[in-house]
Formats: C-alpha cells, structure tokens, sequence
C-alpha cells in the first residue's frame, strides 16, 4: 500500500483534481475555440506562416507540449507535497 | 521521480542498439544509393528496401524474445518514457497517418489538422486523465482493469467482445496500408506481400509479446522517424534554403496563397455539419490549402478533433502501454513525450504536403497536357493521378491525385533518387507495422485474458497464459490476412470507424471509473454498451446517407450517450461495495506496490496455500 497519511488522502486528491482540470479545461477551450478564428487570423504572418494555420498546428502542438510538461511537473511537486510520490 | 532501485532496472544499453538499429537503416539506404548510381536493377534495389529492414526488425524480435509473464506482457514494466513516448506517437499515427495524412494535407489543406489536433489532445488527455492510474493499476489489458475495479467478470466478457471490435478495424485498415506501401515498392504478388508482412507481426507478437512488440516498435517508429524528417530535411533545403522544413514552409504556403488568388480559386466555405474526406481514388484539388472549412465544415471539424481526441485518450490498443513504464511518473512523462514525437512526425508531414502542392502549382498548372513533366505522366500511367480539360491552360481543378499516393509522389516529383522514394515506403511500412504490431498484440491478449481466462473459473499458471496469448496472436494475424484477401476497405475509413467506436465505447467508462467513485457495474456495463451500439448505428445511418457527418457526429453523440448512461444507471442502482472504493482510492495515489502485481502475488499464495 501507498504510504501516504490517511489524514493526507483527501486534500492531496482535491488538489490533484484541481491540477487536472487547470491543465485539461484551458486545452480543450483553446482547441475548440482557435480554429473557429482560424481565417480571420491568416490575414496577419509570424514566421512566414498564416497566423490561423501557424497556431492550428504548430501552436496546439507547441501548447500541447508545454501544458504536458507543466502537468508533470506541478503534479509530481504536489505528489512529492503529499507524500504520495512513488519514493516514499 | 525514478528511485534508485528502479533506475537500475533500465537497461543501459538500449540507447547504444537503437544507435546501431538507426546506423544499418541509414547505412542501408547510403548502400543502395550508391548502388542505384552504379545502375544496379531496380528490381533488386527495391527487394533489398522491403526485406533488408524486415530482417533487422526480424533479428530484433528474436533478440527480444521472452518466456517470463511480467516482460511478456508489460515489458518488465521498465520501458523509458523517450522510447514508451516514441512507440505511442508512431503506434497512433501508424502507417495510415503517414500515408493517408500527408494526402489529406494536400488536397483538404487546413481542413486536415483536425486529426492531427485530436492526436495531440488524446496524448493530453491521456496523460493527464487516464494513463498515471492505469500505469498504477497495471493491468494488462483495458476489460481486464475494468473488470478488476468493478469486479465483475461478466462486465470483462462484455468489455473484451466491444474492445475487438475497433482493434479488428484498425488492424485490417494498418495491414492494408502496409500493403498498400509494399505495393507501391516491389512486384511480388499481393499473397506474398500480405504473407510476409503478416509473417513479421506474427514473430515479434509471438516470440517477445509487449516486450518485442516494444522493443521492434522503436526500431520501427526510428525508422519512420528518419525517413520522414530525412526526406523533409533535403526538399526543405531544396525548396527553402533551410533543412529546417517544419518550420520554413510557411513562405512556401503564403506563396501558393497568392498564386490561388492569382487563379481565381477561391474554395467555397462548406456547412458547418459538412464532413467530406477524399477516399483512395484520384480526387481534385479544389481548395485553398491554407483556408479552413472547405471540406470539414466548423462543426464537424470540433466534433471531429473532439472524437479523435478521446478515441486516442481511450485507445484499448495504446493503453496497455500504459502498464510497461517504469512507475506513475514516468507514464506521465511518455505522454509528454508522445506529444512531442507525434508533432514533429505529423508537421512534418505537413511540410511535405504543401511542398508537394508548391510543385503542382509551379510545375502543372497553367499548363498544357502536353508540356505535363515526366513524373507526372508516370502517375497517370500507375493510375496514381489524373488530369482532365485540354485548354491551353490546365486549372488547379484539372488535376486529381490519389490522396495515398501523395506521399510517395514528393520525392519523385522533387527529381530525388529512386531510393529517396524507397526511404519514404520504407518508412511508411515501418509506421503501419508497428501500429498493427501493436493492434495484433492488444487483441490477442484481450481474447486469452480475458475471452478464455475470463470464462474459465480455476486460475491458470503463467507459462499457460503466455502460451494461451502466442496462440491468439497467430490466431488474429490468421484472421487479419483472411481480411486483407477478401474485403477490400478504405484504411483511412476503417482507422476512423476504430476512432470513433474507441471514443464511444471506452472513453466514458474508462475516464468516470478514475475520477467517479460512484460509478456502479451496472452503470458501467449499460454506458459500454450504449455507447458501442449508438456509435454503430450512427456510422451505418451515414453510410446509408441518413446522417450528415457521420464519423464525428457518431464519436461525439456516442461518447455523451455514454457518459450520460453511466451516471444516470449509477445513480440509480445501490452504492458500490466498500472494498471498491479502497480500490479506486488505492489506484489515485501514484506511491506503493502496483495493484495488479499485488492482486497477482496474493493469488498465487492462496492457490499454493489450497494446493
């Protein structure tokens, strides 16, 4: 069984909920939302690129990676936080 | 974080194989460039391409054989996130995303990104919602966790027959592209083809399980890799200068903008419920490449991202990867991984598209039939491409390509060296073995896990398990190959169809039995199972044209339906047992023993304590 305390179990859950939906609410806002302004968007340039076609591929992709990375790393502190973590 | 003790389980040495994997595969091609120059026959060229890393692959698997149950069917459970990321990302896309993407890319443009977007989005979700409490699950297959957390054997028949089903579709859709690219590289007859690709699958599902099935998995995905970014790299030089293509053919793209505008293509902007995908015959180019909504209409382009989304979150054939990690942590950390993996293969592709569509505006549009390039005059001759209208001057609109053709077309059309197109079907290959690898393994455990182990009531040892899933393995890659010879089907449609049931069947119930204490077997059973018949019924009413969209519109309707089912039976019927919480609470927190392993090791001491 986990170590962690039994007191410990529920605000390390509350805080583990509240991390996923800060990481996945944001995400699935923007993937929803960013392609409907994607025409409107291509009139303006970055990199060469059209906006609207830049941000609909490489910057869900490059947002996808950094909401991952702060994922991992925001849960592993609150994991660690908790006494949840796979060390103890 | 890894603890020392499990640091030391990771083989030190994996990094120097794949090197020598990824030195011969290049080395390969570096030979038979040289060779081609020295005007060697095609034919023998082209054989060497399709068996030469079929050998490697081959030697890999043999090397990656295995009698123990733990690295047969979680891979020791010490697989690196980089490598378990690579595996997901090349498992996911598979050959029908390198193939069939790139000619999405082409000829829809824009319109396209919502498969790749949905791609990313299922790694997020993946990782974020369902893999960390898998991993500390550890089961071996999906039914197998479900039927653990709500203890219920009938609720594993139920969930093993629903869960065959998309493995069945997108295994038949991976081997036919693999086909399909094999094809495209050699003459032999399709029998052999199919034999010997099937041959391959079967060898490393049989001989290593997940382990050779993970191990022949990252040659693959390098070998895909690298023909992709390697390709992408020399006509980024070409074409812009920089061999940094994923990110210098945005000038190219604007380019082709103004020469659309110049020609008065404008690309009607579609309903929002539109959903028109161009199939494997030849279609024409009617669109604009950079401007959304001319083939996917608003609506279902959402729909259709949200649908791939959480039939990739959900995938019953990515997540028993899932269980080969080192521990919670680094499951989590492959997801980030497969993010980055997937996007680097699929803008590349991207890049590759609209290369290709930089060279059909420069070199056949605006011209006439008769000043057409030799290249092109060659796709017609293949049936690969058409063109149609004899003015003096062709139109965008005049020609057709075969949306599965694209791909290999660019470095031909680039007037690169044969074997720059063979490094592409090569590449192609290895992405669609290693996603049917992957499929193939999936399905033959969950029908010896959970099909035979399910329905009998003394337990099994170890060594019959295993034995158990060998057989099924060569029993599915049978049925796969029975499949390929007599049906003939749109892989890209049967991929999609393998999306859509995922998302309908597997995503509710799998994301509420994490996060929903309160989710009851029977809440659990109906949600499957009206989500699996509404996602069904919703892809034959659109075949039979009576719903409009009907991929998207299937995944996304079933996938609520089921959700809404599970909470409304869960509700409904009494509270879960005590002992199912502990469970459920046991799984959330990432520290202490996997519970699979746990449940596994106190069974066997009840068994010799009886015997």
């Amino acid at each position: 069984m986990a170590l962690i305390e039994i007191d410990e179990r529920k605000p390390y859950w509350r805080y583990t909920k509240w991390q996923m939906l800060a990481s996945v609410v944001p995400f699935l806002a923007l993937i929803i939302v960013l392609p409907l302004y994607a025409d409107e968007l291509n009139a303006r340039r970055f990199l060469g690129f059209p906006l609207g076609y830049f941000l609909a591929g490489h910057g869900i992709w490059l947002i996808a990676l950094f909401t991952m990375a702060a994922f991992v790393n925001r849960q592993d502190a609150i994991d660690h936080w908790h006494g949840a973590n796979e060390d103890s | 974080m890894s603890s020392p003790h499990t640091t030391r389980l990771v083989n030190p040495r994996l990094g120097t194989y794949f090197g020598i994997f990824a030195s011969a595969f290049v080395g390969l091609f570096l030979v038979l460039l040289i060779l081609e120059q020295l005007e060697i026959p095609r034919q023998h060229l082209k054989l060497a391409v399709l068996l030469g890393p079929l050998i490697l692959f081959g030697g890999i698997s043999v090397a990656a054989s295995t009698n123990n149950s733990g690295e047969f069917f979680a891979a020791g459970r010490r697989v690196p996130a980089v490598y378990n990321g690579l595996i997901f990302a090349v498992t996911t896309i598979g050959g029908i995303g390198l193939i069939s993407l790139t000619g999405l890319f082409f000829l829809i443009g824009f319109d396209a990104w919502f498969m790749a977007i949905g791609i990313f989005a299922g790694f997020l979700i993946m990782g974020i919602v369902i893999s960390p409490y898998l991993r500390k699950y550890g089961a071996y297959t999906v039914p197998t966790y479900l039927s653990r957390r709500f203890e219920s054997r009938s609720l594993r028949l139920l969930a093993a027959m629903l869960f065959a089903v998309p493995l069945i579709l997108l295994l038949a859709g991976e081997l036919a592209i693999a086909v399909h690219a094999a094809g495209e590289l050699t003459e032999l007859p399709h029998a052999v083809i199919v034999t010997l690709l099937g041959a391959t699958i079967t060898v490393t599902a049989v001989l290593g399980g997940m382990r050779g099935i993970g191990w022949v998995g990252t040659a693959q995905a390098i070998a895909a890799l690298l023909a992709v970014i390697v390709l992408a790299g020399i006509i980024g030089v070409i074409m812009t200068n920089l061999p940094l293509a994923q990110l210098s053919y945005g000038p190219v793209l604007r380019h082709i903008a103004r020469t659309e505008e110049a020609q008065q293509i404008t690309g009607s902007l579609q309903g929002l419920l539109a959903f028109t995908l161009p199939g494997p015959a030849p279609e024409t180019l009617s669109n604009r490449i950079g401007a959304p909504f001319g083939s996917v209409g608003a609506t279902s382009f959402i729909m259709g991202l949200l649908t791939v989304m959480m039939g990739v979150a959900a995938a019953p054939w990515l997540l028993p990867r899932c269980a080969t990690t080192l521990g919670v942590y680094e499951a989590r950390k492959s997801l980030g991984w497969a993010i980055f993996f997937a996007g680097c293969i699929i803008i590349t592709l991207s890049a590759l598209a609209v290369f290709f569509r930089a060279i059909v505006m420069s070199e056949l549009v605006g011209r006439t039939q008769a000043q057409l390039p030799s290249w092109f005059e060659r796709m017609m001759a293949d049936g690969r491409a058409t063109v149609s209208g004899a003015g003096p001057e062709l139109p965008l609109n005049a020609f057709a390509f075969g949306r599965d053709h694209v791909l290999f077309a660019v470095p031909e059309a680039m007037s690169l060296p044969d074997v720059a197109v063979y490094l592409v079907i090569a590449g192609a290959i290895a992405g669609a073995l290693a996603a049917a690898g992957a499929t193939a393994f999936a399905l033959a455990a969950i029908l010896a896990e959970d099909v035979y182990g399910g329905l009998r009531y003394t337990t099994t040892t170890a060594t019959a398990r295993l034995h158990t899933t060998r057989a099924m393995s060569v029993i599915v890659l049978l049925l796969a190959l029975m499949f390929n010879f007599t049906i003939s089907s749109d892989p890209l449609e049967l991929f999609l169809m393998a999306i859509v049931l995922s998302a309908g069947t597997a995503f509710p119930v799998i994301t509420l039995s994490i996060w929903w204490k309160r989710v009851t077997t029977a809440g659990a059973a109906v949600g499957m199972t009206v989500g699996f018949t509404l996602a069904t019924l919703l892809i034959f009413a659109g075949k039979a044209g009576l719903v409009p969209a009907p991929l998207p519109t299937a995944g996304f309707t079933a996938a609520l339906a089921g959700a809404i089912s599970i909470f409304a039976v869960s509700l409904l019927t009494p509270v879960p047992k005590r002992a199912a919480f502990e469970a459920v609470r046991d799984m959330r927190i990432p520290g202490g023993e996997t519970v699979y392993d746990r449940e596994m090791r106190q069974l066997r001491f009840r068994e010799r304590a009886r015997t």
